[in-house]
């Protein structure tokens, strides 16, 4: 009883904490907000007529819905860029860094349910994809091995940032045996939510643009360069807004981490392109639709061009000495997430469904109110993500803590909140 | 100013910011989400079961009037008739037969009986016959060589017919006449593979009928007529390039070559 | 939201803002308050737009069971809902029936592309018959003008619209749902909303879908279609002789394809297209039944797959006469 009524305590604190600040803070949270009202009431509109008010057609029957999920699954998947390092690797420097990680993977494959919520035709039915509740399709079809891969994800790594910051609250020594186990299984877990979900296009073998054995690797890479070059970013916003020390040489390991993966990710580009192009046989088209245009139609080109160049500069930056300046390492990390999002969204999606099996040439453009729904659940993730922070930081740095705790519990102070917030 | 009231600025702001946008939901300022337009409803004669054609047979069989039918209103019976020829050797067709032959078109499996037929005219005053009636002539056999009537005619009794081997036929027998020269395809018809079966494909719950010859082929020109088609699907969503459906009415379509018959 | 500093705050606050008391306290509440407010405002504005929705599903179509597992007492249940809701929303009361396959009957269909002219009856024939929905237009078949001496899909024109068919130097390739014995569709299917029947025929259960479009994804025919607003079909247009898992009007947001018209079929009759058909170019039948005609068909003729590539073993055969 006492032990759940201590947690109960810690929730309100710090979900208390969440919602106080000061004027910058509320600004933020409310300015993503407004967006995640946007959204609501586009999805709300969307319920009401269907999908026909998407972009979406029977020809491509998926659009930026499943174009961000795909690119968040990836990003939730790089969490485990930093848990490696310092389990395996035992790197100290970035051991408290990782529940930033992590956290953002909670956020993002929160975002990501919510890009398939949307994208369902009938979110009424869910439950029938509920193992037990519904009928599962397990192990026949790859989107049921994406709903257990991506909710044990979630699950795993709500456990581990859940149990090792309320272990810091109470100012006790997490017990190795209840979460290392857990990290490890994370590890190959966070391999698995991406591998799994380039499984789900590469298992069509009606889709030739899809139907590559390289997609797996590709979505890997890219995954790893986008994923940690978020959490390089996230992590200079924490520092900038709060008084959490990160040191340059945590930043400049997650740089050595997405200069790997870029390169990687550039060279199985190229090795994807070479094989549709050189080869030449009908397969072609949909690479062609997306490169050069296909038949006069051509919406994707000047998309996958940005991307390339994104992708390419972002490369140079990062070999270079340059990205030792962090201002240069923010700008590759900025063009990488674009390209790649881009080029994983738009760039893979999209042109998988053009032509369609009997050749025709539909062309997809996301409607205002598919993009309003778009960018209200990127607020929503981006919303839990400050949430997230705004608890972990002072957890992380002591102010947070039983030792705080007052009789009465749920209240705090605005001054104890300062260390967390800007100055 | 403190940051107390900075606070208070952003947090009364940010509720004003709230109720606008709520105000704006209410009235639907971004406007109604944009709902695919509306698709044109398919013409009755779309899914009109009737084959192209009502042959002489099918008209007898239904116990239907077959008084234009009747040959020896002018002509006399028992006497042989001169078919005239062209300086090519092809059988001229008189006017007035031209008719007889057209007459058993079966109009409902394309013109909607609800609609009147639009007949266009040239500058001369002329009916402009369409493509789909153009090939409405006496055109049987590679380069007509089957057009003489008494090929399968009988000469002096024109309501019946005579195969190779003189075997007597009467008109709704044609099929047996036809087989003469079209084996492969009659062999295709024999097991049901050429032409409509309709009704039941299982023999045990009812019966299926199948379509005689003529009932699809005029025997005078048995090329399958060229037909207007359908009209062609609508895309969910209007393409910024309008699909080949609104064709330039100055490019004609290529006269149809025909599926030939064997 | 907030109280009195206190003094166990483990580290000097940095300098900013000064909080004294109960003054604080109440202006805090207040501001606080009235961001909520907006804030519920907000929500419940946003979500404004559901006024116009026409009701969510009843209770018991939201719990009603799979398919496979309905008893037939709750499948009779489900039919009686089912015509009830149709006559409310048609006027006509359906004649519903769940038809079930028959023994020893393995559907097959074969197309003679020589025959075939393009006319796009079947198109509109099958539509007709299987209540499909008029605007937005869901159409099971497409017919692909192909040009002589190719199998290339990507060289065919689906909106053709010349002034008569056939033209020269083409043919014409309609296609449908292929009926595949190894079907990508029903493999990715996360929910089983979709399987194969005994017969053959890939069938959905339009209350058990939901709407993730998949198999719309998997299938190397493009024949599956999804309602992407609420299908409307014209009240005198409904064709009452309905099959649960056949042409029974579709909710919103699932998926529906071609069933080789389960309701004409497994009652022994010949699918709509066929019947429409002014050239006899499709046959259909049992391919079990030796002497059926797509028998003779397999036996005699040179037919060939579309696709044979990626091994979905169609159960749809195309074949030139000469």
């Amino acid at each position: 009883m006492r032990a759940i009524r201590n947690y109960l305590v810690f929730l309100g604190r710090s979900l208390g904490l969440a919602l106080s600040g000061d004027w910058r803070y509320y600004l933020w949270i409310g300015f993503l907000f407004f967006w995640c009202l946007l959204g609501l009431n586009a999805y709300a509109k969307q319920y009401v007529h269907g999908l026909a008010i998407t972009g979406m057609s029977d020809q491509v029957s998926w659009g930026v819905y499943i174009a961000n999920f795909t690119f968040l699954v990836g990003v939730a998947a790089a969490a485990v860029m930093l848990v490696i390092p310092v389990y395996i690797y035992k790197n100290e420097e970035l051991h408290d860094l990782v529940i930033f990680g992590e956290l953002l993977a909670v956020a993002a494959i929160i975002m990501c349910l919510a890009f398939v919520g949307v994208d369902l035709g009938r979110p009424d039915r869910f439950w029938h994809a509920l193992p037990g509740l519904g009928e599962f399709n397990f192990p026949g079809s790859v989107m049921s091995w994406d709903v257990i891969v991506l909710n044990g994800y979630l699950l795993l790594n709500i456990h581990i940032c859940g149990y090792l910051l309320y272990s810091r609250y109470c100012g006790r020594k997490p017990a190795k045996w209840f979460y290392i186990p857990f990290v490890f299984i994370g590890i190959l877990w966070a391999i698995s939510i991406h591998t799994v979900t380039a499984f789900l296009y590469v298992g069509l073998g009606g889709r030739p643009f899809w139907n590559s054995a390289i997609v797996g690797p590709r979505f890997i890479a890219s995954a790893f360069t986008a994923g940690p070059a978020l959490i390089i970013l996230a992590l200079q916003v924490i520092r900038r807004v709060t008084d959490y020390k990160i040191p340059d040489r945590a930043l400049f390991t997650l740089r050595s981490i997405v200069q790997v993966s870029m390169l990687i990710n550039v060279f199985l580009l190229i090795n994807e392109v070479f094989k549709e192009f050189y080869t030449g046989n009908l397969h072609v088209a949909s690479a062609k639709y997306l490169f050069l245009g296909l038949h006069g139609h051509n919406g994707l080109v000047p998309w996958i061009w940005t991307a390339i160049a994104c992708n390419l500069i972002a490369m140079v930056i990062l070999v270079l000495p340059l990205s030792k300046s962090l201002r240069w390492l923010d700008l590759a990390c900025v063009l990488a997430i674009v390209g790649i999002w881009i080029e994983k969204g738009m760039g893979l999606i999209v042109p998988g469904f053009i032509p369609t099996p009997l050749g025709e040439i539909i062309e997809y453009t996301p409607t205002l109110n598919e993009t309003l729904i778009s960018f209200g659940i990127w607020a929503m993730g981006l919303l839990l993500y400050t949430f997230f922070l705004r608890m972990s930081v002072p957890i992380l740095q002591g102010r947070l803590s039983r030792a705080t705790e007052k009789p009465t519990g749920l209240v705090e102070t605005e001054k104890e909140l300062h260390g967390v917030v800007m100055h | 100013m403190n940051a107390d009231t900075k606070t208070s600025l952003t947090l009364a702001s940010l509720s004003v910011g709230f109720l606008v946008l709520a105000v704006g939901f209410q009235l639907e300022l971004w406007g109604e989400p944009k709902i695919p337009a509306e698709v044109p409803p398919a013409l009755a004669t779309a899914t009109n079961t009737a084959t192209v054609r009502f042959s002489a047979s099918d008209m007898i069989k239904a116990g239907g009037d077959t008084s234009g039918m009747e040959c020896y209103a002018c002509h006399e019976e028992g006497k042989l008739i001169e078919l005239p020829l062209g300086e090519d050797g092809i059988v001229i067709l008189p006017p007035d037969h031209k008719d007889l032959i057209y007459s058993r078109r079966q109009c409902s499996a394309c013109h909607d009986k609800s609609q009147n037929v639009q007949i266009e005219w040239d500058d001369d005053g002329n009916v402009i016959l369409p493509e789909a009636h153009r090939d409405l002539v006496l055109q049987h056999g590679a380069h007509h060589r089957n057009n003489p009537c008494f090929n399968c005619h009988v000469e002096n009794k024109l309501t019946e017919l005579e195969t190779r081997g003189g075997k007597r036929l009467a008109l709704t027998e044609s099929t047996e006449l036809c087989a003469g020269c079209h084996g492969p395809t009659y062999g295709d018809w024999e097991v049901g593979i050429h032409g409509r079966t309709s009704g039941f494909w299982d023999p045990n719950l009812g019966e299926s009928t199948r379509k005689q010859c003529t009932s699809c082929h005029d025997p005078h020109a048995p090329k399958f007529p060229s037909m207007i088609p359908a009209p062609g699907p609508h895309a969910l969503h209007a393409q910024h390039e309008p699909a080949t459906e609104h064709a330039d009415p100055a490019e004609e379509p290529e006269p149809s070559d025909p599926p030939e018959e064997h | 939201m907030t109280a009195p500093n206190t003094p166990t705050t483990p580290e000097p606050p940095p300098p900013a803002c000064a909080n004294n008391g109960g003054e604080i306290t109440r202006r805090n509440f207040l501001r606080a308050s009235a961001g909520l407010a907006a804030s519920v405002a907000g929500v419940a504005a946003a979500l404004s737009p559901l006024r116009d929705l026409d009701g969510f599903p009843s209770v018991e179509e939201f719990l009603q069971k799979h398919y496979k597992e309905l008893s037939k007492d709750e499948m009779n249940d489900v039919l009686q809902r089912i015509s009830g809701e149709v006559e409310k929303e048609y006027g006509i009361r359906p004649h519903l029936r769940d038809l079930k396959p028959m023994n020893g009957v393995e559907f097959v269909y074969a197309l003679n592309l020589t025959r075939c002219i393009g006319c796009r009856k079947c198109v509109h024939a099958c539509v007709a018959e299987n209540n499909q929905s008029r605007s937005p237009e869901i159409q099971y078949i497409r017919v692909l003008k192909m040009p002589q001496g190719t199998l290339d899909v990507e060289r065919s024109d689906h909106n053709y619209a010349p002034k008569s068919v056939p033209e020269k130097g083409f043919y014409y390739m309609p296609v449908q749902c292929h009926q595949c014995k190894n079907p990508p569709c029903v493999k990715v299917c996360p929910v089983k909303a979709t399987w194969q029947e005994s017969d053959g025929i890939t069938v959905i259960d339009y209350n058990w879908c939901i709407g993730c479009r998949y198999c719309e994804a998997a299938c190397p025919y493009w024949a599956r279609r999804f309602n992407f607003s609420k299908p409307s079909i014209p009240r005198e247009k409904i064709n009452p002789n309905m099959s649960y898992l056949g042409n029974r009007p579709r909710p919103k947001g699932v998926v529906e394809k071609c069933h080789f018209c389960i309701q004409r079929t497994r009652a022994g009759k010949y699918p709509a297209c066929l019947e429409v058909c002014p050239t006899g170019s499709r046959k259909f039948g049992n391919i079990l039944d030796p002497d059926s005609e797509v028998s003779y068909i397999l036996k005699n003729k040179r037919v060939f797959v579309l696709k044979e590539e990626v091994g979905t073993l169609p159960r749809f055969f195309y074949y030139f006469d000469a």
